[in-house]
């Protein structure tokens, strides 16, 4: 979509997976699209399988396409490395050349704070979206990257109280200069795209018609705890709910590290029949509907989409007390919060909720309820605009949402 | 002539296999006139803070070259025996120097590892050159035969030793002052873990073990001590205090790698083995023979060390019955005791270099002799 003015903002985004931040900041970006007449252009540092939706809304480069093209291809291939990284820089400054004098700079998750370096000393405000929490800040962000962070930026979107606090405990941000936002996403779409065949989730996974599901969703490293899930199927084998219960994680890689690990670790303690591991997947709300109860095992999560979609579907969550979701979920009122690393208080409330259907009903009800009125881009997204418009204006004290 | 051995070691860190290889080297100078010399792929991760005791006792250089396979015109010297201390050091079997010595390739490593390795170049050398595989443990000898389809015939087990010899007990007073600085009070136990801080070795488990010890303790109270790896502990366990600050977290200690690890062993009341996967771990004989009772998890080769009657061994993954076990041994200082001097004995008699020593001496002088008739 070619532009008609110059653009008054310049969004940044890491990578285009079918991640949280990357949906998260396509929804806003849609929603902008649609009902203002922002001027705005994308720029990637990375692809993935949402480019072309990105590149529906606006004008989009993505950095890596570099590595790809035809000049960079044929001196890597003469073994002409320090060239082609040279040529890539190059281009890559060349690109961002018309977004030099772009009056605001969104910067959707910490490492596309990396973009400030292609973009010269040019008076602008620089805003961060912080969708992260220590262990990436501290200890994924490389330190170049941190001090941008702490140093370039005007004004934070935190992804929930969680993340602002750790911003302001541990990095001593002002804490006058951050907003909260809590994510969205865009409900009547995902809900347009239910497919309703959970049942032939269940056959193909040779799950029986009676067993009560626990799922959980994302990638199998540290940080999200798979091994955490592990260990609750492990509770959950000294109670006897008088049916089988089974576990499904979602969104494993197949090739990873912690895949291999947790298939280890599944196998070494005999928990293969009850425990089942898939890939991502396009189509998440089939899962959901699979599942009695999604937990979140998590060691950090700011705020997870899929615990929105999830509860939107009515699929009551449990979650630790360490992640942005115990603000969503409160005590009993759209899902239940346990103590960080106790999967028996885990187990007990999961338990409660397969024991009583009513309750995870009433539960599920609420939490759906709660998405439809604060998570979707209709509510969140107009709230975000606001602070982004006084930004522009050059204002002061933005309000949050 | 003497006969010529090359020992090749991917790595001179201080963990279990540069340090088995270490002590088994002191062993065979002083005990046969066989001529070794150590080649070595890479420092490693702390820097190679072994290196220079190897330098101390036979000649040893770094060469990554004869372990690089897109340097194939690197040879190794000539010798009657190679000796490949870790399937990770197989790259050198693409320089094979001729005529071609007898290979023995030592595995401390178990399916994962074993699987990591294969994914490498070097892989299809270490299966076709070797010729004697030298199993750790029986865990490593069933993996080798039943999951790799080795012939039987190509393997043995020489499990794991230590050495002692120079080892002092740990004084009152050394004991006390460590265990102030750590701010362990009068009457405070101490359960201990080890390894590097790595998701093999399982420290997330050890924290969650702690939390289901300090639960179970009515009356008393636990530190928790782990050695080896990074300091401070691995990057979530950092994250995590951070995010938690102001909540009350169980006093877990990771210290980091140790220079004196037996004295470190020597403190603790009980040590839990909470490895994912560890074919036949070092510190576990380096805490029976200093008399600390063991609880390990049903995976690898420690239980085989474990069901001599050293300690208890709970299911895989079973935080719970870990803790259960752990709390049973520091609430009964007899069942300790007598648990602890059944591992002594048991190292002393089995697993030391005096035993490690001959033991793989058969196998290289197997080899020598099979070499020499060639």
């Amino acid at each position: 979509m070619p532009s008609r003015r110059r653009p008054e903002v310049l969004f940044v985004g890491h990578e285009a997976t079918r991640t949280g931040a990357p949906l998260m900041l396509l929804y806003f970006l849609r929603w902008l699209r649609a009902n203002t007449d922002l001027e705005f252009a994308v720029v990637l540092l990375d692809g993935g399988p949402l480019v072309d939706d990105y590149a529906e809304v606006a004008p989009l480069r993505v950095l890596a396409d570099l590595r790809r093209s035809r000049v960079s291809r044929i001196l890597e291939r003469y073994h002409l490395r320090q060239f082609a990284g040279l040529y890539r820089s190059v281009m890559a400054r060349r690109w961002c050349a018309p977004f030099r004098a772009t009056p605001l700079v969104y910067c959707n998750s910490i490492t596309s704070i990396r973009i400030l370096s292609l973009l010269g000393g040019h008076e602008r405000t620089v805003v961060s979206h912080v969708h992260e929490l220590e262990l990436a800040i501290s200890v994924q962000t490389p330190p170049a990257d941190r001090d941008r962070l702490l140093h370039d930026v005007d004004w934070y979107v935190a992804a929930s109280d969680l993340v602002k606090d750790n911003l302001v405990s541990n990095h001593e941000v002002d804490p006058d200069r951050i907003v909260r936002h809590y994510e969205f996403i865009e409900v009547e779409a995902f809900v347009d795209a239910v497919p309703g065949h959970g049942t032939d989730l269940r056959a193909a996974l040779a799950i029986p018609a009676d067993a009560a599901v626990i799922g959980a969703v994302g990638v199998a490293e540290s940080r999200k705890g798979p091994d955490l899930f592990l260990a609750l199927a492990m509770a959950f084998r000294r109670r006897d709910l008088g049916r089988p219960v089974h576990f499904v994680w979602v969104g494993a890689d197949p090739a990873g590290e912690g895949t291999q690990w947790m298939a280890h670790d599944i196998d070494k303690a005999g928990l293969g029949d009850i425990v089942h591991v898939v890939g991502s997947q396009a189509a998440p709300a089939a899962w959901f509907e699979l599942f009695d109860v999604l937990t979140l095992t998590s060691r950090e999560d700011p705020f997870p989409l899929v615990c929105l979609e999830s509860s939107l579907l009515g699929t009551p969550i449990v979650c630790f007390d360490n992640t942005g979701m115990a603000e969503f979920a409160g005590d009993g009122e759209c899902g239940f919060v346990v103590p960080y690393l106790d999967v028996h208080v885990m187990a007990d409330r999961v338990e409660g909720l397969l024991r009583d259907p009513d309750l995870s009903a009433a539960v599920g009800a609420r939490a759906s309820a709660r998405v439809r009125a604060r998570h979707d881009a209709s509510y969140g997204a107009p709230r975000l605009y606001g602070d982004l418009e006084a930004w522009l204006r050059g204002e002061e004290g933005p309000g949050g949402g | 002539m003497a006969d010529r051995v090359v020992v090749a070691t991917h790595e001179v860190t201080r963990t279990g296999a540069p340090m088995s290889l270490l002590h088994l080297i002191r062993w065979l100078t002083t005990h046969t006139d066989l001529e070794i010399e150590v080649i070595v792929a890479e420092p490693g991760e702390d820097g190679g803070l072994l290196l220079s005791d190897f330098e101390a006792v036979v000649p040893t250089r770094v060469a990554p070259e004869l372990f690089d396979l897109e340097q194939p015109s690197a040879r190794l010297p000539a010798c009657d025996l190679l000796y490949l201390n870790s399937i990770f050091a197989a790259g050198c079997l693409t320089h094979l120097p001729t005529p071609r010595p007898y290979i023995i390739s030592r595995v401390p490593e178990l399916a994962m590892a074993f699987r990591q390795m294969l994914e490498t170049d070097a892989s299809g050398a270490l299966l076709a050159e070797t010729d004697r595989f030298l199993a750790v443990s029986d865990a490593v000898r069933r993996m080798l035969v039943a999951d790799q389809g080795i012939d039987q015939g190509r393997v043995a087990v020489v499990h794991g030793s230590i050495d002692l010899a120079g080892t002092v007990p740990l004084s009152d007073a050394e004991g006390a002052s460590r265990r102030s600085a750590l701010g362990v009070s009068e009457g405070d136990f101490v359960v201990g873990g080890a390894g590097t801080t790595d998701w093999r070795k399982g420290p997330d488990l050890f924290v969650r073990v702690a939390m289901a010890v300090q639960e179970r303790l009515a009356d008393h109270s636990a530190h928790f001590v782990w050695i080896g790896g990074e300091a401070g502990g691995p990057a979530f366990w950092r994250a995590e205090n951070r995010v938690r600050a102001g909540q009350v977290a169980p006093p877990v200690h990771f210290l980091g790698s140790q220079p004196d690890p037996l004295a470190w062993f020597a403190l603790m009341d009980v040590f839990a083995l909470t490895s994912r996967e560890d074919p036949f771990p070092r510190v576990c004989m380096e805490a029976a023979a200093m008399g600390t009772p063991i609880v390990t998890f049903d995976n690898g080769g420690a239980p085989e060390l474990v069901a001599k009657g050293c300690g208890f061994v709970v299911p895989y993954l079973d935080v719970d019955e870990m803790a259960d076990r752990v709390v049973e041994l520091l609430l009964d200082a007899e069942l300790r005791r007598r648990l602890g001097a059944v591992g002594e004995s048991v190292i002393r008699a089995e697993h030391t270099v005096d035993t490690g020593g001959p033991d793989t001496l058969v196998e290289i002088d197997r080899g020598l002799q099979i070499a020499g008739a060639r």
